[in-house]
């Protein structure tokens, strides 16, 4: 174990499908300026860099070296990562180390996606196995959907259970004025109607396709509470990888290996027994409403086969005994390269009691993840108050 | 200020990439060409592996050697993709014995489909070394 590190700012970009008022380098500048600004540090407090995004979806190479002067990082340490979904969890995972190990006090980690700019089903398409799955995968909405059949098959969980979990998040979005899809009118019979992508999936269970960023600052004991009186504390991390080729897990969303696997070690490690019980909020990366029911049986909310039962009763809901996304989480905004550093950004301002219309009252510890389709997973136990 | 679409630069970069494939999945992608499925079993914990792999997908041992499997497939899992050409249906299928499943089209009304149903490869008229030798599997009609 090395010393305590702590997130202790955080900026989201707005988001949209489109963001055409901005290039990516200045995108990510509105997330880098909201939060440096929120705790007023200034590019001269700042040690280290670790960036994060999916280099295919834009097709930029390399684009940390031409990101460098717009978020401060000439001269400096600065450390790219490019690992799918779980990218911005990473980030977060990575600046926690780098601190903790007392490599640097203050470390910048920004994740970014402009998917708008390219295109992303036919980028995920080159994750699969070129000698079988490339040929023949149906890009990321056809290969969950593939998954989804099967967490069907094993929980019996419905298509109006589903749409709940579509409902909640549009509807915690309008709590969140950073989050992409506000839907404050949204039904479940709205849900059912939309057009099926592929069965089960229907559009509004599938998550949006968004253009933005998220910075968060982490810093040292000693360091974290100058800057704010209740930092974030990083009280555990993990990281789970499994196999990307389908086959060898198919049951990979009912029974999601990575996921139960760095779950697991995150609620040893923090001294969690019941995850239901221990955990205040929980801010998950749910690519859609059916990994999100799973996920709630895979993170032990409830046990094997009780996901639809949860969202029916009300369990996850803001108001509910384990609050899940009171962001609107995946579902109401996804820039893939942030969407797991969102999470984690969500699960900070949630102990920091910093998040506005969608605070969980006296939140004290908080659960993050980040999803790489089932192939990798980032779980955090963030905790407020003391290291 | 919101710039206008004309300012947006749209470019295409033709960027063509090569895979070798490796001596066990070579070995497999060639008995494509004869219509032949292979298989891997691990020598270390007996998992057997189809499509044939140069590791073991649950112990990471290496496999050399690779075996030929009745052409024979179970639908474990599907979806249907609605297409403009009409959908399609991608589903998860264990070949032979295999201890995994693997991921192919299957040509059939989705309504037909029934979990752990039978099914059999539709091969290319002049099948080549790479997967789609294989077009699609369809369910085998009782006789
Ligand atoms: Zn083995």
């Amino acid at each position: 174990m090395g010393r305590a590190a702590a997130v202790v700012a955080v900026g989201p970009t707005d988001h949209a499908s489109r963001r055409l008022d901005v290039s990516i380098p200045e995108m990510v500048r509105e997330a880098v300026d909201r939060c440096l600004a929120s705790k007023d540090l200034s590019f001269g407090q700042i040690d280290a860099i670790v960036i994060g995004n999916m280099e295919l979806f834009e097709g930029i190479n390399l684009p940390e070296l031409w990101m460098a002067t717009a978020i401060g990082a000439a001269g400096k340490p600065m450390y790219k990562l490019n690992n799918g979904g779980t990218v911005g969890a990473s980030v977060a995972v990575a600046a926690d180390h780098l601190v903790s190990s007392g490599l640097y006090d203050t470390v910048l980690g920004i994740g970014y996606e402009k998917q708008s700019e390219g295109e992303t089903q036919s980028a995920i398409t080159t994750v699969g196995d070129p000698a079988w799955e490339r040929a023949v995968m149906a890009g990321a909405i056809g290969n969950f959907a593939v998954m989804a059949s099967t967490y069907v098959a094993a929980s019996g969980v419905t298509p109006e259970q589903a749409a709940q979990v579509a409902v909640k998040s549009r509807r915690n979005a309008c709590r969140n004025p950073h989050a992409h899809l506000c839907r404050p009118d949204i039904t479940v019979e709205q849900v059912l109607a939309s057009r099926v992508l592929a069965e089960p999936v229907r559009l509004l269970d599938m998550c949006p396709s968004s253009d933005g960023a998220c910075a968060i600052v982490v810093a040292a004991e000693g360091r974290a509470e100058q800057v704010t009186p209740r930092p974030a504390w990083f009280a555990a991390t993990a990281t789970a990888h499994d196999t990307q080729f389908m086959g060898d897990s198919p049951q990979r969303l009912a029974r999601m290996r990575s996921l139960i696997a760095a779950s697991d070690r995150v609620y040893a490690k923090a001294g969690i027994r019941d995850p239901r019980q221990d955990l205040d909020v929980a801010e998950i990366y749910e690519p859609a409403t059916y990994a999100e029911l799973a996920m709630y049986e895979n993170l032990r909310l409830c046990d094997w086969g009780e996901g639809g039962a949860l969202i029916d009763e009300g369990v996850t809901e803001i108001d509910g005994e384990i609050p899940v996304n009171p962001s609107g989480g995946v579902l109401a905004t996804n820039p893939v390269g942030a969407t797991a550093l969102i999470r984690v950004a969500e699960a900070a301002l949630q102990v920091m009691h910093e998040a506005g219309d969608h605070q969980i009252a006296d939140a004290d510890i908080a659960l993050a993840t980040g999803y790489g389709g089932n192939a990798w997973t980032e779980a955090l136990i963030l905790r407020g108050g003391r290291p | 200020m919101t710039l206008s679409e004309e300012l947006i630069l749209h470019q295409k970069i033709n960027l063509p990439y090569r895979y070798t494939a490796g001596t066990v999945t070579e070995t497999f992608l060639e008995g494509l060409t004869e219509r032949t499925i292979r298989g891997t079993r691990c020598a270390a914990c007996g998992h057997f592996s189809v499509p044939a792999r140069p590791f073991c997908p649950v112990c990471s041992e290496h496999t050399s050697s690779t075996e030929d499997v009745e052409p024979l497939g179970h639908l474990e899992s599907w979806t249907e993709t609605p297409h403009e050409s009409g959908s399609r249906v991608f589903a998860l299928i264990r070949i032979a014995d295999a201890d995994n499943v693997a991921l192919h089209l299957v040509d059939a009304d989705p309504n037909t489909l029934e979990e752990g149903m039978a099914l059999e490869p539709q091969w290319t008229p002049d099948p080549e070394a790479e997967i789609t030798a294989i077009r699609a599997w369809r369910p085998i009609r009782e006789t």
